[in-house]
């Protein structure tokens, strides 16, 4: 998957830009606050129909303007395909192949992208809430049956958890909603354990040869999947009826599941540096191209912001040496002055300076 | 400026529809006071007066009638053996128009949904259990809607009757009839997958 040409209206604060990206790195160089991320932010828009920096979508529209518009032409195996959309006030509406889709959900999927943002450090510094998002997120892509299973299972969590609340009070407790609540949820929440156990088997391997690539180290990294439940569900429900009654909540269950990172048997969370972490993450997002490629027959397109700075030199090149010959990258960096440009052949350059952004051939 | 407090008092009234909001109430309200005459709107009244004093539940099946019981109910040539269980009574409907079905019903008048306050007593469950001690009834069809609640709806009511003989069924989810698998979105596909019989 290639994305080929991007336009952007009044988005942040691009009143209006047209970027025409190579197939192979694009590098966004610029100071701080000229509008790196933002290009970024505006492909991550047009995969999820949202942000990840922000919940309000009004954010995203630049000012004094009532709508914002992302546009791109998508090469797929051969086939071009058009991916529009537009944020306004009224809401959104996505379109493929200037056909409107009804539901936002037939939308997403049809663009995939990995992106590395600095606040993805939260993945290993941040609560279990953050790995849960990155859990749902990724599997996402790849199996809208699980965003749906997802989806009921938190409409009978809610349930579930007002009735245990109205249980409280009353004195001849009748369990038998309880028990039919605890079967719904029992039946969603199988299939998620599920993809939630593979989809971490499949990348921990993955990451872990990524993370000896670009660290040039032998550290083995292990990604470990720790649900709240793993097997007879419905017993271990059954045994906590009383406890879950008196917190007047659901005390266990795929909402409170985590997953944990370790190198060489060390958790990375109290053990590592800034600089290692970052590798892990970046190990992590690399895991997911491989991953989406096994899934969808196709390369997502990786978004870096600002990937470089935390990174050594032998870091740094060490991963765009990979990068060359795996997918179509679009990397934000203050300078790449540590770069060994000559050796990468395909990429492209792109100044931006105050939301104008300029080609250029060579970076002095 | 404030309407006068009787214009005030019919636009309150008219919020009470669903889809009616603030806009929508006052325009009818005015539309009532500039454009209706005195008889159009006795006979609004008097359509109102007849649903208050007229239409009542079946206190049998739990469907609107104007009699008692309701026609369904009093239809000795129907088939006493089978209740389809409804959430509404407009879901009789649909079923009555297949002409394919001779039984009887019962509507619930909603569904379990303890997040809206609405528990297993709040329908009308317990004269659906009165109405099976007879022995006359063979088979339950659970026909509350396929979504969480009216899942949860089933689940409980195939849970009260566990211990009886009756013979409790589900209708059936998947693809419509004459539709096109290719354009089935998957969820659906995978519950026709699941509930695949033998032929």
């Amino acid at each position: 998957m290639i994305l080929k040409e991007l336009n952007i209206n009044n988005f942040r604060n691009y009143p209006n830009q047209k970027l025409i990206l190579h197939k192979g790195i694009n590098f966004f160089i610029g100071d701080n606050a000229q509008g790196k991320t933002n290009i970024l932010e505006s492909i991550y828009v047009l995969a999820f129909t949202k942000s990840y920096r922000t919940t309000n979508d009004s954010n995203l529209i630049k000012k004094s303007s009532d709508f914002a518009k992302i546009n791109a032409l998508i090469n797929l195996n051969d086939s071009e395909l058009e991916l529009d959309i537009v944020l306004s006030k009224a809401g959104k509406k996505a379109k493929y192949n200037q056909i409107e889709l009804e539901r936002l959900s037939e939308y997403i999927g049809k663009l995939n992208v990995v992106m590395f943002a600095p606040e993805d450090l939260d993945l290993v510094k941040g609560n279990p809430r953050n790995r849960r998002q990155f859990l749902d997120l990724e599997i996402g892509q790849i199996s809208s049956e699980y965003l749906y299973n997802l989806k009921q299972y938190r409409n009978i969590l809610k349930q579930r958890n007002q009735l245990l609340k109205s249980l409280q009070n009353k004195k001849e407790r009748d369990y038998m909603l309880l028990d039919v609540l605890t079967d719904q949820l029992v039946d969603y929440q199988k299939p998620i354990i599920e993809k939630r156990t593979h989809f971490i088997k499949e990348i921990s391997d993955l990451a872990s040869q990524h993370y000896k690539k670009i660290s040039s180290t032998t550290n083995n990294l292990t990604i470990t999947y720790t649900p709240s439940l793993v097997t007879n569900l419905r017993d271990k429900y059954e045994e906590k009826y009383r406890y879950d009654i008196l917190k007047g909540t659901t005390t266990s269950g795929i909402h409170r599941d985590d997953i944990s990172f370790e190198l060489d048997g060390f958790d990375v969370k109290s053990h590592s540096s800034q600089g290692e972490q970052r590798t892990l993450i970046l190990a992590v997002k690399l895991a997911l191209v491989d991953f989406i490629y096994q899934h969808k027959n196709t390369y997502p397109v990786l978004l870096l912001d600002d990937v470089l700075s935390e990174l050594d030199e032998t870091r740094q090149n060490n991963l765009i040496n990979y990068l060359k010959n795996a997918t179509q990258t679009l990397i934000t960096t203050t300078n790449i002055s540590e770069i060994n440009l000559e050796e990468i052949e395909t990429y492209k350059l792109f100044k931006i300076n105050q939301g104008s952004i300029e080609e250029s051939d060579t970076y002095e | 400026m404030k309407y006068p407090q009787a214009i005030e008092q019919l636009i309150e009234a008219l919020r009470k529809y669903p889809g009616v909001g603030k806009k929508t109430s006052e325009r009818y309200a005015l539309y009532t006071v500039n454009r209706l005459d005195n008889a159009a709107i006795d006979e609004i009244v008097e359509a109102y007066l007849k649903i208050k004093e007229d239409i009542f539940q079946c206190p049998v099946c739990g469907n609107i009638t104007d009699i008692d019981p309701c026609p369904i109910c009093r239809d000795k040539t129907r088939d006493q053996s089978t209740i389809i269980v409804v959430e509404e009574a407009r879901d009789i409907i649909p079923m009555e128009k297949t002409n394919n079905y001779k039984g009887l019903y019962h509507v619930l008048n909603g569904t379990i949904s303890p997040s809206d306050g609405v528990g297993p007593d709040d329908i009308n469950l317990k004269q659906l259990l009165k109405r099976l001690k007879n022995n006359t009834i063979k088979e339950v069809v659970l026909a509350t809607n396929l979504n969480n609640e009216g899942e949860t709806t089933a689940r409980y009511i195939k849970k009260l009757l566990e211990e009886t003989d009756i013979l409790i069924t589900r209708i059936a989810h998947g693809i419509p009839a004459g539709g096109n698998i290719e354009y089935a979105d998957e969820i659906t596909i995978t519950k026709a997958l699941e509930g695949r019989r033998k032929i």
